[in-house]
């Protein structure tokens, strides 16, 4: 019977059930939603990695590889495969740069969207994005004439899951960035060896190819063959050679080799010896995978930000749903009286309110679970545009499921046994009796006369109303300040990614283009400086920048050291600022600074050691002299004299940076024709596709914004419905002395309005605040942030609760129009 | 033509099925100034008569007219700014907005109507002038009555409509508030009706309308109503 009741409670009260069962969904609907979003979008990933065959390692010799070196690396413990892959850089008829690629038949699969497999020699399969079945491909430049054919023909489009991203990387030929791929059989290579060896590594496939294991695996994989690459790149240079000597002295035309002068050769050798030297390059997917990476980057930041934002779920969850149950029985007085002088026991009274309480959260639970977990990944996955991803394979995770379920459920029952409790305190017949009303009484604000008596008597009368109903104006003053500083957060958040890229391309970084030389050198040559006064570069400076590993014993991590002996015009590029003055310095010839971030990580502090080490593990020190801003890598800049000092050599150049300004385009094919230069790269180009980059995180905030927007709905719906309804009487009241609907409307809205001004004020700052602690979370693990909030994004905030007020004000406003005064004053209730 | 004619008027709601006739063609007409009594039991239709006149309801058929204007016919607004500008209304259970003092709570109807008079003189002339400051939490029964009375009267009505005034009040009190609404009516020439199913009250009135069954039964003119001291409540 009890039971019973409850049905008809649900049916009764519907508006305030769904509300419950709301606010549940969205918590957990939203929670789910983005924490299993960055599970979905890795694991689809390297599900497709897996099906296509993707390699985990890729080593490219600047020579080639012989049949040993093959071996070597197949018989390393880790590799499960290792197989020999032919690639070439060619510009073609259209001007686009290509990548030609073997076709391996255990690797790195491309995936056939149209077409057929290469019968024939001179044909191939290329990229779906720019290419069609039957498509003529004419190569005008193929520097070391890899290929054996100047013509193909495109038998198939395929997707290859060597090309992740819209950005294909960058080319030493035609613009230097990398427009398409196709792929040939290896037979169309007109090359001595092969250029690079693809491994996939033992038990790899089995991990998530973002996860730690994964790495672990991977990595160890990795440090292998860097044991073993010192030896296979001597014992290459040595076979080139004994190759070379062996082409000389065959040339010698057998009739007169008694009589041939074989120390002729000793100098061709002796050069040959001196330019010949193999390098291994060797990288994981991260380095290889265009995108690869960036996909890791993105979700990181998502699955950062899913952990921070439940918080305040929980607790506006909390608040509301322990609001509306305190209402309904406070409400329902009566009915608990009458069911406890009927001799129920409190438990079964408990429990029918449980009930109620406990069948929303379930819906809210389940339907969030599943609405959560299926739309969401979706929609951040289709921001991913920059990436050129599989489809998404949806998941569900019943860990989470569970858990979810259960905290819910805790802290909803909490709740309810809590009021249900207080109220069954009371004696059954003082619980028949009607609440009294609450009485009206004099605030302390009225004791200040020279204050009250200035005030409008409907200013009066609303300032009154809200120290009377403290509890409601709280409710609604954690709910509404709540969603505001979760939607200031949201903005918060995207204000600073795109406030960090903006500072750190154009900021701190402050050159237009940098170009890669093909050799160190000591000065720009003058053929080059000629180069740069005819393309309109301004400024050149030569500098130098090699990557090294940053240690303290503990950690390690990726760093670039940067220096040059023209300190005056490198600091023109250049702005360095001290992190803890906040002064701008200036590189000086003994200056060692190195970036936040690094000096973090690291522990390493101002007059402190810092150890660098290089790819032959040589080791250098340098002490620090200041720590800089920066946001993105790791950089340690220093002067010339040290740099002279700690390598025992004069500083040499391998880049160049400029001031530029016109056809990027244009300079880059420019540039690209000199032999000097290997590389071009623009700072607009970085801007452009760290900013690309961010649009992932672009869609959570927005989410975090919209889910800001519903709760705030919901929460002022709630307490608004709550204030009319308990408000009934006094509505009717005014209506009756002739208020219009308008003027009773303004009545009691003033008060949910003052409240609602309140609130956005204490949720700007609140939000500023859990803004940085938002901010202290992910910076810590992923980047540096540039912690700012713009004037426009507070505005933008109060803006939308005061929008979502006034959309509710009509609702409200409806409702009152529908009192009906004869009814509501008929009696006391 | 009377101040107030009532004429023919028909008043049914409808709850599903079924049909209630609350007040089935009713006809009367009251003068400017009188004290007028609807007498009748509970559920005869007294209250639903005076929410019509009061423009708080609209009649199903019939006309009503109050000084010349006829209120059957007016839409949501006119009545609105009718009950704001000519109607004064008192409750059994007084209706004070709780959260205002007594003096705010006259100050409240007067704000918004056109020739309202002084708050503070109209709670001196229903005898609180020590109480303006209390909430009604703090006022006896009888009081807050008076302050509803305050409220009504303040507005200036052109008329004054009482629910059962004395309905929740002990007879010494309830006597001095029917002596207070007398007093108004003869005073500032208020026309006031005062719905009441206690007998005594009809013996001041200048016209008694006696209500059954939602009809008019007898209409009883007073040509000498007695003092409200004369009466035993």
């Amino acid at each position: 019977m009890v039971y019973k009741n409850t049905l008809k409670k649900i049916k009764k009260s519907f508006g305030r059930y769904l509300s419950l069962m709301i606010i549940v969904l969205l918590g957990v609907g939203f929670y789910e939603g983005i924490s299993q979003t960055s599970y979905d979008i890795t694991s689809s990933v390297s599900e497709y990695a897996n099906s296509q065959k993707l390699m985990d390692i890729e080593v490219v010799s600047t020579t080639g590889f012989g049949e040993e070196d093959i071996n070597s690396l197949r018989n390393l413990l880790g590799v499960k495969n290792a197989v020999e892959a032919y690639s070439a850089d060619i510009l073609v008829d259209n001007g686009d740069s290509l990548r030609v690629h073997s076709i391996l038949k255990t690797m790195n699969k491309p995936e056939i969207i149209e077409g057929e497999n290469p019968q024939n020699s001179g044909e191939c399969m290329a990229d779906y994005r720019h290419y069609k079945v039957g498509d003529t491909i004419n190569v005008i430049e193929d520097k070391n004439d890899a290929l054996k054919h100047k013509k193909y023909k495109v038998t198939a489009t395929v997707k290859s899951p060597l090309y992740m991203a819209v950005d294909y990387g960058s080319t030493t030929v035609g613009d230097g960035s990398l427009d398409s791929y196709i792929y040939v059989e290896k037979e169309e290579f007109d090359l001595e060896s092969c250029t690079e060896i693809c491994i996939t590594v033992k038990n790899a496939g089995k991990y998530n190819g973002y996860s730690e294991k994964y790495k672990k695996k991977v990595d160890g994989v990795l440090d292998d063959i860097e044991e073993i690459k010192e030896d296979r790149q001597q014992l290459r240079d040595d076979y080139l050679i004994d190759e070379f000597e062996k082409k000389l002295y065959s040339e010698v035309d057998p009739a007169i080799s008694t009589v041939f002068d074989y120390s002729a050769f000793d100098e061709p050798i002796a050069e040959f010896e001196e330019s010949v030297n193999t390098k291994w390059l060797i990288s994981d997917r991260d380095d290889c995978i265009a995108g690869y990476d960036g996909i890791g980057n993105g979700t990181n930041v998502i699955t950062l930000v899913s952990n921070v934002i439940p918080v305040f779920f929980i607790i506006i969850v909390i608040l509301m749903s322990s609001n509306s149950m305190a209402r309904m029985i406070v409400e329902e007085r009566g009915e608990l009286g009458c069911l406890a002088s009927l001799g129920f026991s409190d438990f079964k009274i408990i429990t029918s309110y449980l009930i109620y309480v406990l069948s929303a959260t379930i819906f809210g639970n389940v339907l969030g679970f599943f609405i959560g977990s299926r739309t969401i990944p979706d929609i951040i996955y289709g921001t991913f545009s920059f990436y050129l991803l599989p489809k998404l394979i949806l998941t569900y995770s019943k860990t989470h499921f569970y858990a979810m379920f259960i905290v819910s459920i805790i802290i909803m029952s909490s709740v309810t046994v809590f009021f249900t409790n207080m109220e069954l305190k009371n004696t059954p017949a003082s619980l028949l009796r009607p609440l009294p009303p609450k009485k009206g009484q004099k605030i302390f604000l009225e004791r200040l006369s020279f204050i009250w008596s200035r005030l409008s008597f409907s200013w009066k009368v609303t300032i009154r109303n809200i120290v009377r109903y403290k509890q409601r104006g709280i409710m609604t003053l954690i709910g509404v300040a709540g969603c505001c500083a979760l939607i200031v957060t949201g903005f918060g958040l995207r204000d600073s990614t795109l406030k960090v890229v903006d500072r750190q391309f154009g900021g701190i970084l402050k050159y237009d283009v940098m170009a890669v030389l093909t050799k160190e050198k000591d000065e720009i040559s003058d053929d080059l400086k000629e180069v740069f006064d005819k393309e309109g570069l301004k400024n050149p400076v030569l500098i130098e920048q090699s990557s090294y590993k940053a240690s303290n014993n503990i950690k390690s991590m990726e760093t670039y050291l940067i220096s040059t002996k023209n300190l005056k015009q490198f600091n023109h590029f250049f702005e360095f600022v001290d992190i803890s003055s906040g002064k701008k310095l200036k590189l000086g010839k003994d200056s060692v600074f190195i970036t936040k971030k690094m000096a973090n990580d690291l522990n390493v502090r101002v007059g402190k050691n810092i150890t660098l080490k290089n790819s032959y593990g040589e080791k250098y020190e340098f002490k620090v002299d200041h720590i800089v801003e920066n946001y993105i890598e790791n950089y340690i800049y220093i002067g010339n004299h040290i740099y002279d000092d700690k390598f025992s050599e004069k500083i040499k150049g391998n880049m160049v940076i400029a001031d530029f300004d016109g056809d990027y385009n244009e300079l880059a094919k420019k540039l690209l024709e000199e032999d000097d230069i290997v590389n071009v790269n623009f700072m607009s180009d970085l801007l452009k596709t760290a900013k690309d980059t961010n649009v992932s995180l672009d869609k959570v905030i927005i989410l975090i914004v919209v889910v800001g927007i519903l709760l705030v709905i919901v929460v002022i719906y709630n307490l608004t419905s709550i204030n009319i309804s308990e408000r009934k009487r006094e509505i009717a009241t005014l209506k009756v002395l002739g208020f219009t609907d308008n003027e009773s409307n303004s009545y009691i809205y003033r008060e949910t309005f003052v409240t609602a001004l309140v609130s956005i004020i204490i949720g700007l700052f609140t939000g500023r605040i859990f803004f940085g602690l938002v901010m202290d979370v992910i910076e810590s693990e992923a980047m540096t942030f540039f912690r700012i909030i713009t004037v426009k994004s507070y505005v933008i905030s109060a803006l939308i609760i005061l929008f979502v007020n006034f959309i509710m004000q009509v609702f409200t406003y409806m409702r009152m129009k529908k009192i009906n005064m004869v009814e509501s004053l008929k009696s006391v209730e | 033509m009377s101040f107030i004619e009532f004429k023919n008027v028909k008043r049914e709601y409808k709850t599903g099925e079924v049909v209630i006739k609350a007040v089935s063609d009713c006809s009367f007409a009251v003068e400017k100034g009188e004290l007028v009594v609807i007498l009748g039991p509970s559920g005869a239709g007294k209250t639903t008569l005076l929410n019509l006149l009061g423009g708080m309801d609209n009649v199903t058929d019939g006309e009503i007219f109050v000084d010349g204007k006829e209120i059957s016919k007016m839409g949501r607004k006119e009545l609105t700014f009718y009950r704001r500008n000519d109607i004064g209304f008192v409750f059994q259970f007084y209706n004070l907005v709780e959260n205002l003092t007594a003096l705010e709570n006259v100050e409240l109807a007067c704000q918004i109507c056109k020739d309202s008079l002084d708050p503070k003189e109209v709670i001196k002339e229903v005898g609180l002038e020590e109480r303006k400051s209390n909430f009604p939490s703090q006022l006896s029964g009888g009081e807050q009555q008076r302050v509803a009375i305050a409220r009504a009267i303040a507005k200036n009505p052109k008329l004054l409509l009482c629910d059962e005034p004395t309905g929740a009040l002990d007879s010494n009190t309830g006597q001095m508030i029917i002596q207070l609404l007398c007093d108004t009516c003869k005073n500032n020439k208020t026309t006031t009706i005062i719905i009441t199913h206690n007998q005594a009250i009809a013996q001041i009135a200048d016209k008694v309308i006696k209500v059954k069954n939602g009809k008019v039964d007898e209409i009883i003119i007073n040509d000498n109503p007695k003092n409200v001291a004369d009466i035993i409540l």
